[in-house]
């Protein structure tokens, strides 16, 4: 027996009749295929969704807040400025990170499609700094409007108000650093396996073009 | 004609074409039958999703093949948890195809097939990918375009790995 010899005999092995293999099965079972992948199509936009629709109702809720609200202090409008900024940032970076998902491209040669899914999956290991960048300016918007409330210069002078706000950042910084722990320590359970299969492979293709220009 | 039923139709000669190739690819990678079906229609999902973007810089079965690589590495991950609980290679639901009324020789047809199977799986994935490529007849040039390396480097490598499959088949004939 040779591996040449098995060459015929392998191709009689044929794919197991499923319900969407329609080739020899008619077209019923075929359409009933395609509704499926269409269904699945329909989840990828709903996940979109589910993202983007939350920054967006955020982003309409703070504008009509905005405009009802008398705004009667500067520091008060950059606050409301930053916001608006903000948000705007994170709904064009969610718009952008789902094309770079949905564009993941299985076409291409196998080297490329490794290259590109270390790129990604090790861009991804923390949260990126952009987005705790804007974070941090919609939570100073947010302190800025507040701030900025005449109702709230008032009581400024209160030490128990100090406190309160004191306690509140505090509480609000460790659930920052908590979360992003968390986020990291979730990546690499699920993708670190993937990564050295990637590492191991492109050692492989290494490996084959130095030893043939050897 | 619109879009969609066009994408639909081109989708079923697709299938009708490449659905067995496609398996045995999968059948390369995959040892539980149970895996190797949702391998198959994790495939044939991502080759639906990327219709739309498929530009014909490549010929459709390179492209095809490509999708199917590409796919596995992603369900590896998954089939080597599975590993640690399933160490047993369970190709024995083959489906053969035209199968002969002679019993003894699909017997032995199963057999060596699945024997072909168990070699392979002693390999590395990238030499499962060429191995399978090379048993589906398709050019040095086809499986270079596929992997992203050059003819000559799948020509030494194959070389290589046909010479350790024939000794692991010398002891199976013994």
């Amino acid at each position: 027996m040779k591996i040449d010899d098995l060459k015929k005999e392998i191709k009689k092995m044929r794919a197991p009749q499923m319900d969407h293999t329609m080739a020899d099965e008619g077209f019923a079972a075929f359409e009933n295929f395609i509704q499926k992948l269409k269904r699945q199509d329909r989840q990828d936009e709903r996940y979109l969704l589910r993202r983007i629709f939350p920054m967006l109702a955020g982003l309409i809720l703070f504008t009509i807040v905005v405009a009802v609200t008398p705004i009667k202090h500067p520091v008060m409008l950059t606050g409301c400025i930053l916001i608006l900024l903000t948000l705007i940032m994170m709904l064009i970076s969610f718009f952008k990170e789902y094309s770079n998902i949905s564009k993941e491209a299985f076409g291409v040669t196998l080297l490329d499609f490794l290259r590109q899914k270390e790129r990604r999956l090790v861009s991804w290991k923390s949260t990126p700094l952009k987005y705790h960048v804007i974070f941090s300016f919609y939570i100073i918007g947010v302190f800025m409007l507040i701030l900025g409330n005449t109702a709230f210069l008032r009581e400024l002078t209160s030490i128990q108000i100090a406190v309160y706000l004191g306690i509140y950042f505090l509480v609000f910084l460790v659930s920052w650093i908590i979360g992003e722990r968390f986020y990291r320590k979730r990546h690499i359970a699920k993708h670190q396996p993937l990564l050295m299969i990637i590492e191991e492979l492109k050692d492989n293709l290494r490996e084959t073009c130095c030893r043939s220009d050897n | 004609m619109d879009r969609m039923s066009e994408k639909q139709d081109l989708f079923k000669n697709i299938l009708s074409e490449y659905k067995d190739k496609i398996f045995r690819l999968c059948c390369a990678y995959v040892t539980l039958a149970e895996d190797r079906k949702d391998l198959y229609q994790d495939i044939l999902m991502r080759i639906w999703k990327g219709l739309d973007s498929f530009r014909q810089q490549s010929s459709i079965g390179t492209w095809i093949y490509r999708i199917s690589v590409n796919s596995s590495i992603d369900f590896i991950r998954k089939e080597n948890r599975k590993r640690l609980t399933n160490v047993q290679i369970g190709i024995d639901d083959l489906q053969i195809a035209d199968q002969s009324q002679d019993t003894e020789k699909d017997i032995i047809l199963s057999e060596k097939l699945r024997f072909l199977y168990e070699c392979m799986n002693r390999l590395s994935f990238l030499d499962k990918t060429l191995v399978t490529l090379y048993l589906e007849d398709l050019s040095y040039k086809e499986i270079a375009d596929i992997l992203g390396i050059s003819e000559n480097h799948v020509g030494v490598r194959l070389h290589r790995i046909k010479k350790q499959l024939n000794t692991y088949f010398k002891d199976f004939e013994e």
